[in-house]
């Protein structure tokens, strides 16, 4: 077998990875343990200064919040596209092409514009507080950004489209004479998600959810658009640090531990999952 | 050991007619098949009995207590699958004892019915595997093993043996003939095969459009079809219009001499039906048989040799054993007679 073709697009595949991902990630790791110079970003030395200032207690702070945040945003996002799926699958074929079509829009829409979305639909003057003051369920309306709430709001609004769209095939697909035996086998229709559908889907769904851990960590745009300054990610921080502060070495420093943080937790988390499979 | 009975049994999806007015009665350890073709109403039926799916009319009673209202989950119906429907994220052992923990059953007992039924379907040794890790016959036995766990009072089947090889499919057969004269549970099996029907069942029930055409011992399916469609569906039965007076039978301008066995007291049009391994056939036009014709198709299956011979533009099917009559050719002129006393006619077509 020729094995030229395969080969020559690898090595492109390697050079693209390298050019745009592993020199800058080597670059980032050397600028980090530099001196931060306002005057011209860094200046070159070898200093742990940087990761000093990370387990100083603030950043650590803002790290497990940040952990925990895009955690539980990324549960959230799975368990409503999942759920969610499972009922659009059982709509009409009509009703389903409607769904996917509002989901593949939602996709196109930048970060930017859900993001003002939510800020407009949970403002005081035009959205949802107004809203609930209208109709007499909320007797002093306020806008409701910026928020914790808020600001997973639109972590969970960024995920689930595509979530969403990724499930879709696998669940319209499954073979539902699974759930139907489990009927005649005595489980009550209520619980035969529980019991066997969602049993079945664990693997697809802890894929999904470490996937969308890692993207939401990256998300910039939610937390500075929607959350306090107090609910900000480490990739807020990071950005402050580096273009604001103009103190590129501690951006770097932030950088290089959130991505050893984010790497454990991936292989920990694969670890257990294949464990849990055997 | 459970009777069930059908009585007036409708099912339309939108438009389509899925059954029509089924009403059968089966008794206790009855091993019954539901032989139809694809789209007959069989499976939808069999869905029916298990609860997966509502009826629009009729009624159903298993030992005498409506099944109407009684959800899926609470008949107590084992059900084998067509696509087996295993459970891909428990082992063995887990897929048979599911049904045992869903109602609550002490771990002792469950372990106890797992190890009994893995001994009863030959997977011992295999209890922890994985079911992807298994054979199509392995998957098979998990699917069995575990619909019956709960000892339930009716035990269908949908297809099961569709997806396997033929040595297999038969050698399963077998199996789940001689597990359910052991267990003595009512059988409902669905299959399009009528081989498979027909050594499986104690009755069969033939299905067309979603109405019974006929329901009867393998044999006398067999040998006594009572309408065109069982006659045609099992069989390859030869169907002759001929008329019938009281010193001939008449049949495209021949004469097949005077009324004789089962047709003896009929008279007028009828329909008459000549199993292929009825016909006799000699290799050459001789009058003093009843028919002459054109052999245009032959082939060697096995022990048996098939022909279709054009009569005068009708082909009928002849069979025999190998050896057992004449050698003939595609083209050869050849003359045909057979052996009244196996003959009949359809009864619900004379005229």
């Amino acid at each position: 077998m020729n094995l030229f073709v395969p080969r020559i697009l690898g090595l492109c595949a390697f050079g693209i990875l390298s050019v745009f991902f592993l020199l800058p990630l080597a670059y980032m790791v050397v600028v980090s343990f530099y001196k931060a110079d306002p005057m011209a970003f860094y200046q070159v030395a070898f200093t742990f200064e940087n990761y000093q200032k990370y387990f100083s207690g603030f950043y650590l702070n803002v790290t497990l919040r940040t952990l925990w945040s895009t955690a539980v945003s990324a549960v959230i996002v799975v368990s409503l596209a999942f759920t969610a799926m499972l009922s659009i699958v059982e709509l009409s074929r009509k009703w389903q092409l409607f769904w996917v079509i509002l989901l593949l829009s939602m996709m196109c829409l930048s970060e930017v514009i859900v993001g003002f979305a939510w800020l407009i639909l949970l403002s005081e003057s035009a959205g949802i507080p107004r809203l609930l003051g209208a109709l007499g369920i909320w007797d002093d309306p306020r806008s409701l950004s910026p928020s914790f709430g808020a600001m997973m709001i639109g972590l969970v609004t960024l995920g689930f489209s595509v979530v969403s769209l990724v499930l879709y095939p696998q669940i319209a697909g499954r073979d539902k004479s699974v759930e139907e035996a489990a009927r005649t086998l005595g489980t009550p229709p209520y619980l035969v998600p529980l019991y066997v559908t969602l049993p079945i889907f664990m693997q697809t769904l802890i894929a999904l959810t470490l996937t969308m851990f890692v993207y939401l960590l990256g998300v910039f745009v939610m937390p500075v658009m929607l959350g306090r300054p107090s609910d900000w990610t480490m990739t807020v921080m990071i950005s402050d640090k580096a273009l604001g502060d103009a103190n590129l070495p501690l951006g770097a420093a932030l950088a290089v531990v959130m991505l050893i943080i984010t790497g454990a937790l991936l292989l920990l988390s694969l670890y257990v999952s294949r464990k849990r499979r055997v | 050991m459970s009777e069930l009975a059908l009585s007036g049994v409708g099912k339309r999806f939108g438009k389509t007619v899925a059954l029509a007015d089924v009403s059968l009665q089966i008794k206790s350890g009855e091993f019954i098949c539901l032989l139809g073709s694809s789209g007959c109403g069989k499976t939808t039926l069999l869905r029916i009995i298990a609860g997966l799916e509502k009826c629009d009319q009729g009624e159903l009673h298993l030992d005498r207590v409506a099944l109407s209202k009684l959800p899926s989950h609470k008949r107590n119906i084992g059900m084998v699958f067509q696509s087996l429907a295993l459970f891909p994220h428990l082992n063995v052992s887990r897929n048979i004892a599911y049904g045992l923990k869903m109602r609550s059953i002490s771990g002792e007992a469950t372990n106890a019915r797992v190890t009994e039924l893995l001994a009863l379907t030959g997977l011992v040794g295999f209890e922890t595997r994985s079911v992807a890790s298994l054979s199509g016959g392995q998957k098979q036995r998990v699917a069995i093993a575990r619909a019956l766990a709960l000892e339930p009072r009716l035990f269908l089947m949908d297809e099961p043996f569709s997806a396997l090889d033929a040595g297999l499919r038969d050698h399963l057969q077998q199996e789940v003939k001689k597990l359910q004269r052991q267990l003595a549970v009512t059988t409902i099996f669905v299959t399009h095969d009528q081989s498979e029907a027909m050594s499986l069942a104690d009755r069969i029930v033939i299905l067309n459009n979603g109405s019974i055409e006929q329901a009867g011992t393998p044999k006398e399916i067999y040998q006594r079809p009572l309408t065109r469609f069982v006659a045609e569906f099992i069989g390859n039965n030869n169907l002759l219009d001929i008329e019938i007076d009281e010193t001939a039978v008449k049949y495209q301008g021949y004469n097949l001499g005077s009324p004789q066995g089962s047709i003896e007291n009929l008279r007028g049009r009828q329909t008459l039906v000549v199993r292929p391994e009825s016909i006799r056939l000699r290799a050459s036009h001789d009058t003093s048989q009843y028919l002459q014709g054109t052999v245009t198709m032959q082939r060697t299956v096995g022990a048996l040799v098939e022909c279709d011979i054009d009569v005068d533009g009708q082909v009928l099917k002849y069979t025999a054993l190998q050896n057992s009559g004449p050698e003939v050719s595609i083209g050869d002129a050849v003359s045909l007679s057979w052996d009244w006393s196996g003959l009949w006619c359809l009864p619900g077509e004379s005229q």
